[in-house]
C-alpha cells in the first residue's frame, strides 16, 4: 500500500496536533491523601466527644475511636474494593464493618458510581483539575455504639 | 490523472484511511502513560523503559499496521467510515488518553465487522481490538471486578504454598507476613499482553483460528498467570526479599520470564506459518 504525500502530511500533523495537546495539557494526578483522611477522621470523632488513635498499616492508616464503651474504627475504602479484606481483618473484635457514602451508610460498600467517579476525578486530575474527592468509610463499631448517631458529614467530601 | 482512473483508485481507501485512525487512536491511547513515565523518570530513563508502555503493545502495533500495508490499496471507503473518522479524530483531540483507547475499540469493531473475512483490514482489527484490551478494558474490569479476580491470583498462591488466605489476602505459613494482591499484581495484567502477542502473531502470519491455536493461546495464559503466582509466593516466602521482589530486580526477572514464555509459546504454536514464511 502506497501514500500520498498529502496523505502523510495530514497524518503527521494530525498525530503533531492530537499528541501535542495531551503532552502539554496532562500531568501526573496526585491520589487520594491518606494523611489527610486520618487527620479529618480524627478531627470528626474528636469533634463528637471520641478519644483517637491511628494505626498505619501498609495499605492505609486507620483511625480508632473510643467514648465509654462504644469503639469504633474507620478506614478509606478505595473504590475498586482492594482493601475490603485487610480492612475486615482490622475490623474484627469491633464489629461488622459498614460503608458510608455521601452520608448514606449500608451493608455493602458501593461500587459502580464511586468507581466511575474516581476514575471522572482522576482525568481531571491529570488536566490540572481538583474536584473535591468523596471517600467511601468503611466503618466498624461495637454494640455499644448502637444509640450513637454519629455525624460523618465533615468527611463525606476532601480535597484530596 | 483520468475520469476512469480517478473512479478505479480513490482518493482515500479504506485500508489508508484506517491505517491512520489506528495510528492516532494507538499512539494517543499510550500518550497517557508515556507522559507520565517522562514525569516521573525524565525522557532518557523513560525512552529506556519504551515510555512505560509494554514491548508487546509496540510490537503489536507495527504488526497492525504491517498488515494493513499488505492491503492491496482498492477497495474505498464505505457509508459509515467516514462518522467512525470523525468520532475517532474527535476523541484523539480530547486531552484525555482513554478517549482514545475508546475510539480505538469503536473503531476496529466497525473495521473488522465490515472487512471482507481474512482481508488485511480485519486481520489488523483484531489485533488493535486486542490492544484495546490491555491498554483500557482489561484494567476497567479488574478494578469491577477486583474481589473476585485478586482473589483468584491469591486462591493459586495459597495453593501453590499450602498457606492461608482471605479475599486478596494471603497469609505466610505460620501467619507472620501477609501480602495483599493489589490490581498492579495481577495476572489480567500479564494475560491481556498475552491475548495481545497472540493476536498479533496470529493475525500477522494467517494462523488458522482453530482449537489448536486457542490452546496455544491458553498455554500462553497459563505460563503468565504461573510465573506471577510465582513471583506473589516469592514475596511471601521471602519477605525480607519483598521490595526487590515486587518492584526491583525480582518484577524484572519476572517481566522478561513472561515475555520469553509468551513469545515462545506463541511462536512455537505459529511455528509452520512463521518459519514457513521466511
Amino acid at each position: 500500500m502506497k501514500f500520498s504525500g498529502r496523505f502523510r502530511l495530514i497524518l503527521a500533523a494530525v498525530l503533531l496536533l492530537t499528541l501535542g495537546v495531551k503532552l502539554l495539557w496532562t500531568r501526573d494526578a496526585p491520589g487520594p491523601d491518606d494523611a489527610l483522611f486520618a487527620a479529618k477522621a480524627e478531627e470528626t470523632l474528636r469533634a463528637q466527644g471520641f478519644r483517637t488513635e491511628r494505626v498505619v498499616r501498609r495499605f492505609a492508616t486507620i483511625v480508632h475511636g473510643a467514648r465509654g464503651g462504644c469503639r469504633l474504627m474507620v478506614g478509606d475504602y478505595p473504590p475498586n474494593g482492594m482493601f475490603a479484606e485487610p480492612l475486615e481483618v482490622e475490623s474484627r473484635g469491633i464489629g461488622t464493618m459498614r460503608f458510608v457514602w455521601r452520608g448514606e451508610a449500608g451493608a455493602q460498600a458501593p461500587k459502580l458510581l464511586p468507581l466511575l467517579e474516581y476514575y471522572a476525578k482522576r482525568e481531571l486530575g491529570r488536566l490540572g483539575f481538583h474536584p473535591p474527592r468523596r471517600p467511601i468509610l468503611a466503618v466498624a463499631a461495637n454494640p455499644a455504639c448502637a444509640g450513637l448517631a454519629l455525624d460523618w458529614t465533615a468527611l463525606a467530601t476532601l480535597p484530596r | 490523472m483520468t475520469a476512469r482512473a480517478a473512479q478505479r483508485s480513490p482518493a482515500v481507501t479504506r485500508a489508508q484511511l484506517f491505517y491512520g485512525l489506528f495510528l492516532i487512536a494507538t499512539l494517543n491511547g499510550f500518550v497517557g502513560m508515556a507522559a507520565r513515565s517522562v514525569e516521573g523518570a525524565g525522557w532518557a530513563a523513560a525512552a529506556f523503559d519504551l515510555f512505560g508502555i509494554s514491548a508487546i503493545l509496540w510490537a503489536a502495533l507495527a504488526a497492525g499496521l504491517k498488515i494493513l500495508g499488505e492491503d492491496d490499496g482498492t477497495e474505498p471507503l464505505r457509508n459509515g467510515d467516514v462518522a467512525i473518522a470523525i468520532l475517532l479524530l474527535l476523541a484523539a483531540l480530547l486531552p484525555v488518553a482513554p478517549a482514545s483507547a475508546v475510539a480505538l475499540t469503536a473503531a476496529s469493531l466497525w473495521a473488522a465487522l465490515t472487512a471482507a473475512p481474512g482481508s488485511p483490514l480485519r486481520r489488523a482489527a483484531i489485533v488493535f481490538l486486542a490492544m484495546t484490551g490491555a491498554i483500557l478494558w482489561g484494567r476497567l474490569l479488574l478494578a469491577g471486578l477486583s474481589r473476585p479476580l485478586l482473589d483468584i491470583d491469591a486462591i493459586f498462591v495459597a495453593g501453590t504454598l499450602g498457606v492461608e488466605h482471605q479475599g486478596n489476602m494471603i497469609w505466610s505459613a505460620g501467619g507472620a507476613s501477609r501480602l495483599i494482591v493489589a490490581p498492579g499484581c495481577s495476572s489480567m495484567q500479564g494475560m491481556s499482553l498475552a491475548i495481545v502477542f497472540w493476536a498479533s502473531v496470529n493475525q500477522l502470519f494467517r494462523v488458522p483460528f482453530g482449537w489448536k491455536a486457542v490452546c496455544y493461546c491458553l498455554a500462553a495464559l497459563a505460563a503468565t498467570v504461573a510465573i506471577n503466582v510465582l513471583r506473589i509466593g516469592a514475596m511471601l516466602h521471602w519477605p525480607e526479599h519483598q521490595p526487590a521482589i515486587h518492584h526491583g530486580w525480582g518484577m524484572h526477572v519476572a517481566m522478561w520470564t513472561t515475555l520469553a514464555a509468551v513469545v515462545a509459546i506463541c511462536l512455537f504454536g505459529a511455528r509452520r506459518e512463521v518459519f514457513g514464511s521466511l
